[in-house]
């Protein structure tokens, strides 16, 4: 008995499509995905503009949020759209590409096998095509040294895939400087420590880098100075407010005076508390007129804040738990998670701390501090899908610095290694016997598609474009598309750089995903809906 | 000010909420009535469940302290950006995108009851005739479509990953909830930029009350989300309602009923930990409401959200509303401890009259054999349990009514109304509290019209008790009195008995579902762990 046959007996509802039926429906998911994605790859690619049921907007280039927002019905196209925005998660982008590349691999394979060949022949092709690009991405790959200009260059190329010119040059910066502060050499980079702020006004391209910390929340007592000078800088993680613990709840006092007891010894440790910040605020500042300033992780009720009013000093409530780290890279001093060990020398210290205020919403800016290693991103743009779009790119760019540091390699853009990938393959093709070529030429043929499409989203002729530039790598040049002329350009000096590690995921990913869609000969669904009805198949 | 924040987990829980903030709005306009001497204009603090905000145009806001999570399309029609950003999000669209290279996908529009049509009809000032504000029942598909309350453009928060009602991928395993919080932080970070934002304004917070449907996913994602909160909020107060609507509990199959017990267990074991007081709530049935006396007086459909939710909300809205009266308030803390004063009595249960039913004309006075009283967490009926604790609030009972009949006797007319609640066929208990007030359960238009037989004031039309007719018709009822009870009680055990019942017999390795690669994963030793609380429980409340 198959499986298939199997399946209908125990569920008499569940549908069966095989073989050739089942590796349509996936042919059929993997390029119309394609199709979706297709016109915005490159930094010549359409906006997507998703507008929601209930009118919501969202701009988009990115393809890995475009899979995230769009509604996919068809269960092929929603697992290569998981698979593919998983390669986001690592790497920060590719996620259009490996979609691209799936559709393109697949379509390619079912001319081979509509001629009659197995899918398996077609797959071990794949894999034997997707090792050698694999050691032949590391001869193409350039060993640089990585100084601001690369960085600059890296993260230009990644942007400008996502978001306007003028926006992503603002940003190309931003995103290098935040991350070169708080790179530390043979460290891991923690992306966490750039702060990205957001806020409602003005327009996007005042977006800058602030060297210092940006909260979004201020004061909550009408006495406390809006602008402090010159300040010690206290980081707490300690409660300063009057908290009922269960005990000296409802059943266990008789009287009120009793209770009136209670209350006032648990409103003695609060006070207790603030007494020696008090005094490690005199102690410290004396009367020489420097301010001095408390984050704090947990919660200061009014009695405490007026306590800290009254002493001047400024003091911020229910901090983010990541400014706590924040703080110390930034101000210096160590975090206290008790007032019981203060000293001056868990102090830091900023030149200047101020609040502003924007509707309801209250920012403190931290800044000018000595050397400091973490930094925040202010984001700023007119309404909250342009911040939406604005911030998703920033973390982009950030991964795309990140991971140029750590790789130590960059691979030249604008379509040249797929150029260069393909001659190599069909030249290895040559070196292999047997059926299996026909995968390693359809692998081949597979990734021209990125710089086929980045061209003719630049509105030129595809194949034009391929040629021309297949023809001046024959001459030995490294060569890429240019965008704006159609003709052909040299990324290296151009500086238009890809990431190593994520076009290194692209290929090993995209030919993974094919592989198993290639290989399913049996879909079956035991729900209600029909396969049929979804995917429009007869 | 003594805050609360609520929080809504869940499709279901968000039902309920609706309901609750359409009645918080009512509120804000109800005046109790004018005989009553005593009476403030406004006997609730509404700043405990609202704040107040300003637009960046400086336009005023008044919005709920409130956080609601729900999956894609669970929203409907709800634009979140529409009370801070009034000129149409477009206007602002930057030109320094090529126009031509803009492509536009359109969502189809999520469709507007007729309730809501009228809502934006009457915000732009034109007035609704009587009755045209009738709510169709089968236009309700979600809860927005009746929901009455603008909110906070940082209240809602859509998870990632899932759809609404999803067959692909459906929300369904209590493991896809924890992984989908931490994808949800991964990308929103709604714990730093939006759920701090509302405590960080909060002077005196005086709790948490979280909604939290637990037969599905969401019970994962509450768990995980409360385990963040513990960490900022050690000590604070957290009433958690566990929720479960009968569309839930209808399992086609054996699995699905298995993962849905199981979804139960692992919700309530985690939830109630992680919470002050825990009340589980399942929806109202046609057999369980038939065994109360109101059951007469209302006439709802099982199988509606909106109609279920609705009866859920009202008892939800007054079990804590002692913690919201400006006078005589008793704070969440303070109502914690009295009901959970052993410190181990966390699961409790909640009931509720709707109506309570008073006679428009005569001593209120209980009538017929049967409890007014409808258990939403145990359903066990006309059960005198014994209660550990209880809370009862009183709506709508006015003095004169009283002095009418002590006028002239010996007798004070609190004596009656001991008298009243003595009748109750309710256990004793030894910590016990009650709250009586003037302000009735006030009924918004967005509420179910599926009361019979009671005047506008919500009173019995009738004062022949011991008839067995009938009332028919609906009646239009503006607001109506009303008990709730909120109890640690020994019914509690049926109801953990029946849980441990329903996986005693489930073979952990045939649930794959539950065992993830990533974050969230359940392991056989939690769920062994989990089924060993729930004995342990059922001990306390065996006693």
């Amino acid at each position: 008995m198959s499986g298939a046959s199997a399946v209908s007996l125990i569920n008499p509802n569940s549908e069966v499509a095989r073989r050739g039926q089942a590796l349509q429906l996936n042919i059929n998911g993997a390029v119309g995905l394609m199709e979706v994605v297709r016109s915005n790859l490159g930094p010549k690619g359409t906006i997507k503009m998703l507008v929601s049921g209930a009118g919501d907007i969202k701009l988009t280039k990115d393809g890995k949020v475009l899979l995230s927002e769009m509604q996919i019905q068809n269960p092929t196209a929603a697992m290569i759209a998981r698979a593919a925005t998983a390669q986001d998660e690592i790497t920060g982008d590719g996620t259009t590409s490996i979609v691209m590349l799936v559709g393109e691999f697949m379509k390619q394979a079912d001319r081979h096998i509509s001629e009659g060949l197995h899918p398996r022949i077609i797959t071990e092709g794949f894999e034997l095509a997707k090792k050698e690009s694999l050691l032949f991405l590391d001869t193409f790959a350039v060993k640089k040294e990585i100084d601001r200009e690369l960085l600059l260059s890296v993260a230009r190329t990644s942007l400008r895939t996502k978001v306007h010119r003028a926006l992503a040059d603002t940003l190309t910066e931003a995103v290098v400087d935040a991350v070169l502060t708080i790179y530390r050499e043979n460290e891991p980079i923690d992306l966490h420590m750039v702060e990205i702020m957001a806020m409602q006004h003005r327009s996007e391209t005042d977006t800058r880098l602030v060297r210092g910390l940006v909260m979004d929340h201020g004061a909550r007592h009408p006495d406390m100075p809006k602008k402090v000078k010159d300040a010690y800088v206290l980081t707490l993680n300690v409660s300063l407010e009057y908290e009922k613990s269960e005990i000296n709840s409802g059943f266990f006092y008789s009287s009120a005076e009793q209770r009136e007891k209670l209350v006032e010894s648990e409103r003695k440790f609060v006070d207790e508390k603030l007494k020696k910040i008090v005094d490690l605020k005199k102690q410290v500042c004396g009367d020489s007129g420097k301010g001095f300033v408390i984050i704090n992780q947990k919660g200061i009720d009014p009695l405490s804040l007026d306590v800290l009013a009254k002493n001047g000093i400024l003091a911020l409530r229910r901090a983010k738990r990541r400014n706590m780290e924040r703080m110390q890279l930034i101000c210096g001093g160590i975090a206290q998670n008790s007032v019981d060990d203060l000293s001056p020398e868990v102090l830091g210290w900023a030149g200047t701390i101020y609040e502003h205020t924007l509707g309801e919403e209250k920012f403190t800016f931290v800044e000018d501090v000595k050397e400091p290693s973490s930094a925040t991103i202010l984001i700023k743009g007119p309404n909250p899908h342009t911040i939406h779009q604005t911030k998703d790119a920033i973390r982009d760019g950030l991964r795309a610095v990140k991971n140029t540091l750590e790789d130590g390699l960059v691979v030249p853009g604008a379509g040249a290694f797929q150029v260069a990938l393909h001659s190599h393959l069909l030249k290895f093709k040559d070196t292999v016997k047997g059926r299996v070529k026909a995968g390693i030429t359809s692998f081949a043929e597979g990734v021209l598609v990125i710089p086929k499409t980045l061209a003719s989203n630049g509105g030129f002729d595809p194949m034009d474009v391929i040629i021309t530039m297949q023809e001046e790598y024959q001459d030995g040049h490294i060569v890429g598309v240019d965008l704006q002329s159609g003709e052909t350009l040299d990324p290296v000096a151009e500086g238009i750089w890809d990431n190593y590690r994520v076009v290194r995921n692209m290929i090993q990913n995209a030919s993974v995903i094919a592989t198993n869609f290639l290989l399913v000969d049996e879909m079956m669904r035991a729900g209600r809906s029909s396969l049929k009805a979804d995917n429009g198949m007869e | 000010m003594h805050e609360i924040v609520t929080l809504q987990f869940g499709h279901y829980a968000n039902f309920v909420g609706t309901h609750f903030w359409n009645t918080q709005e009512a509120h804000f306009n109800y005046q109790p009535s004018a005989q009553d001497n005593d009476a403030t204009p406004e006997p609730l603090d509404h700043d405990c469940l609202y704040r107040t905000g300003i637009t960046n145009r400086g336009t005023e806001t008044y919005t709920p302290r409130a956080m609601i999570f729900d999956l894609k399309g669970g929203f409907g029609s709800i634009n979140k950006y529409r009370l801070y950003e009034s000129e149409s999000a477009l206007d602002h669209y930057d030109l320094s995108w090529d126009p031509s290279k803009m492509e536009t996908f359109q969502e189809e529009e999520y469709s507007k009851s007729a309730y809501q049509k009228h809502l934006e009809e009457e915000e732009m000032g034109i007035t609704m005739e009587e009755g045209e504000d009738d709510i169709e029942m089968n236009e309700i598909k979600t809860w927005s479509n009746f929901s009455r309350v603008y909110f906070h453009p940082k209240s809602m928060v859509n998870v990632s990953g899932y759809q609404l009602n999803s067959e692909f991928m459906p929300f369904d395993v209590f493991s896809y909830g924890r992984s989908a919080f931490v994808e949800t932080e991964k990308e929103k970070e709604s714990y730093d930029e939006n759920f701090r934002l509302f405590t960080e304004e909060c002077d005196q917070l005086q709790g948490f009350q979280v909604m939290a449907d637990i037969l599905d996913g969401w019970g994962g994602f509450a768990t995980s989300y409360l385990e963040q909160l513990r960490e900022d909020f050690p000590k604070a107060t957290v009433v958690t309602y566990g929720l479960s609507d009968n569309q839930m509990r209808k399992s086609s199959t054996m699995k699905e009923s298995q993962i849905s017990a199981v979804n139960e267990v692992l919700s309530m074991t985690n939830l109630s930990g992680l919470s002050s007081f825990y009340i589980p709530i399942r929806a109202p049935s046609l057999s369980t409401v038939d065994t109360t006396e109101w059951s007469k007086y209302i006439q709802f459909d099982p199988s509606s959200r909106y109609h279920t939710s609705a009866i859920i909300s009202a008892g939800i809205d007054s079990a804590l509303l002692p913690c919201r009266l400006r006078h005589n308030v008793i704070h969440m803390p303070d109502l914690v401890g009295l009901l959970n004063w052993r410190n181990i009595t966390t699961i409790g249960t909640l009931s509720v009259a709707l109506p309570f039913p008073f006679g428009a004309a005569t001593l209120p006075r209980l009538i017929g054999p049967h409890s007014p009283l409808l258990d939403l967490s145990s359903w066990k009926m006309n059960l005198v349990d014994k209660a550990f604790s209880h809370s009862l609030v009183l709506r709508g009972l006015e003095m004169n009514q009283f002095t009418k009949y002590t006028t002239g006797t010996q007798r004070a007319p609190n004596e009656l109304v001991e008298e009243l609640l003595g009748t109750l066929p309710i256990g004793k208990s030894l910590s016990d509290s009650r709250t009586i007030t003037a302000l009735k359960y006030p009924i918004p238009t967005s509420y179910p019209r599926f009361f019979k037989g009671l005047t506008l004031d919500g009173y019995l039309e009738t004062d022949n008790y011991s008839s067995n007719i009938r009332p028919d018709g609906t009646s239009k009822v503006n607001s109506m009195p009303t008990l709730t009870r909120l109890a640690a009680s020994s019914t509690t055990r049926w109801q953990l008995q029946m849980l441990s019942n329903s996986v005693k017999k489930i073979d952990w390795r045939l649930l794959p579902q539950f065992q993830l690669d990533g974050p969230g994963s359940v392991c056989s030793e939690e769920f062994t762990e989990a089924k060993e609380i729930i004995l342990d429980m059922y001990d306390i409340y065996n006693e």
